[in-house]
């Protein structure tokens, strides 16, 4: 895929300036093998690498593909959660975040206003049986508006050796007491 | 050539460069057993976690080190058995890499890795040997007649030796990963009024089961409750001294039924002073040589993919389209180098 993608593009791989890849929050081995292959590409390319939040993505995807301003993506996180991220489009045309991005219980989830809301997160408050707000629940984050952004960014100076993961998630252990005799 | 091996299959983050020419080797292992001691055990998306964190930096680096990355002229990671998540890591990152690059790529097998490792040291076994396996995700008897020649002879039906080690640890009240804290808390006394069982030594075959042992020593400590230190040191002492004993009763009989006249003893559980001493005792009156990996080479670690990588890719192999990883993995599937 790589490779089909940068015969369309004309493009070499030494002509590349950055590498972006989507740093959650999302499945977390998916998120990871998007993660690893992109710090492999940077290294290998010598290149700055920029992670971009996979909300922030779906939001881009769907305000450009739909003309809103203002969207927000709210991902399936199972165990009745969501990750949930509202976003509006600044001067430039990307779509900034709103305050924080969250885990919340689905039974929690708000749309603020009348915005749009799209994401998996819809599908999942409809087999829960809770109220599901107008939007788009098949929207998937994609890698042109992943590029949007990251060319957006990069023009402003980001890109670096390091990009940590988003998982918002972040109890994923529990600990154990052992039996003592 | 200088070869990049990648190893993420369980709890260690492992890089290193070899070269297949000079014998040359750099390397970079962090352990992950920190993060995971609180736990009693390896919580695999943690493990994946602090792998994707930590392999990039931890790369760089050594690619620092070694000139950059035009000193790889090709790129091998652990392909399997292991954590499935955390395989994904190392095997996404090599692939990015070798696409970047332009340089051969090709997944490796944990256990090949393991089987070779003792050829990294100065007194390298020749082939054929027997080799013994023993960590904490394996206990296998292999017969090596070459590389990718693998003859199973025998393995662990149920806990890996060094999991039986780990677990009866634990039983214990020892933090994680009690195995080496088990042998040192046997240490303490010379003899043990106590006797385990000898798991499957009154059978013929070479297969291994360890859970029972763990099951005892819980019997064991309930009988004995509430537990002193001696009695807790004894405990230790009758199960390390059983484990011991199995495993040379079952290497002496590999070495036999093989036909063969070196053993290899690689893992973790490797670096126990008792096996060694046993396994000393049985090859020296079966006229056996032995061979002991170093002890950086005994538990999971970048140079021996490396190296096992590095013999297959200069035989002309190379991973071909699909890609993916293989958390469950068979040695016998291995091809021979041509």
């Amino acid at each position: 895929m790589l490779d089909a993608v940068l015969h369309e593009a004309a493009l070499t791989r030494a002509e590349l300036d950055r590498v972006a890849f989507a740093n959650g929050p999302g499945a977390f081995t998916g998120v990871r093998i998007a993660a690893a292959t992109a710090q492999g590409i940077a290294l290998g390319l010598q290149i700055p690498l920029i992670g971009v939040s996979t909300l922030a993505v779906l939001a881009q995807q769907v305000a450009d593909s739909r003309g809103l301003d203002a969207v927000q993506s709210m991902i399936d996180a199972r165990m009745d959660e969501a990750y949930v991220g509202l976003y509006r489009r600044d001067a430039a045309g990307i779509l900034r975040l709103q305050g924080e991005e969250r885990l919340l219980p689905l039974d929690a989830l708000r749309c603020p206003g009348a915005v749009y809301c799209a994401g998996s997160a819809l599908r999942a408050l409809e087999a829960a049986g809770l109220p599901v707000p107008e939007g788009d629940a098949d929207a998937l984050p994609d890698a042109a508006a992943l590029a949007r952004i990251a060319g957006h960014l990069a023009a402003q100076g980001a890109g670096g050796d390091e990009a940590p993961i988003n998982y918002l998630r972040n109890r994923v252990a529990v600990r154990k007491t052992p039996t003592v005799y | 050539m200088n070869v990049l091996g990648i190893e993420t299959s369980c709890d260690e983050t492992g890089l290193a460069l070899y070269d297949l020419d000079s014998g040359g080797l750099r390397q970079r292992l962090y352990s992950q057993i920190e993060r995971h001691r609180e736990y009693g055990g390896v919580v695999p998306e943690l493990a994946s976690r602090d792998h994707v964190a930590k392999a990039a930096p931890m790369l760089r680096e050594l690619l620092d080190e070694a000139g950059g990355v035009a000193a790889i002229d090709g790129i091998v990671y652990t392909r399997g058995p292991g954590l499935m998540g955390a395989l994904m890591v190392g095997a996404s990152l090599a692939r990015g890499l070798a696409w970047a690059l332009q340089r051969p790529l090709l997944g490796v097998h944990h256990m090949e890795g393991h089987l070779l490792a003792p050829m990294l040291s100065e007194r390298p076994p020749e082939f054929p040997f027997v080799a013994l396996l023993v960590s904490g995700g394996h206990t296998m008897l292999v017969d090596v007649a070459a590389i990718g020649r693998y003859r199973l002879l025998g393995e662990s039906l149920d806990d890996a030796v060094g999991e039986a080690f780990d677990k009866t640890a634990k039983l214990l009240g020892l933090p994680y990963p009690g195995g080496p804290e088990l042998a040192a808390l046997a240490a303490t006394v010379d003899h043990s009024p106590l006797t385990f069982p000898r798991p499957m030594v009154d059978r013929p075959g070479l297969d291994f089961s360890f859970s029972g042992l763990k099951t005892f020593a819980l019997n064991t400590m309930q009988q004995l409750s509430p537990l002193d230190d001696r009695s807790r040191a004894e405990i230790a002492h009758a199960f390390e001294t059983a484990v011991v004993e199995t495993l040379g009763i079952k290497c002496r009989r590999a070495l036999r039924q093989a036909g063969r006249g070196r053993l290899v003893v690689a893992g973790g559980v490797g670096a126990n002073r008792r096996l060694r001493e046993a396994l000393g005792e049985m090859a020296d009156a079966e006229g056996a040589e032995l061979f002991f990996p170093e002890p950086e080479y005994c538990t999971d670690n970048g140079a021996m993919i490396a190296y096992a990588g590095a013999r297959r890719l200069a035989a002309g192999q190379r991973d071909e389209g699909v890609f993916d990883v293989r958390p469950r993995w068979s040695l016998e599937e291995l091809t021979p180098l041509k």
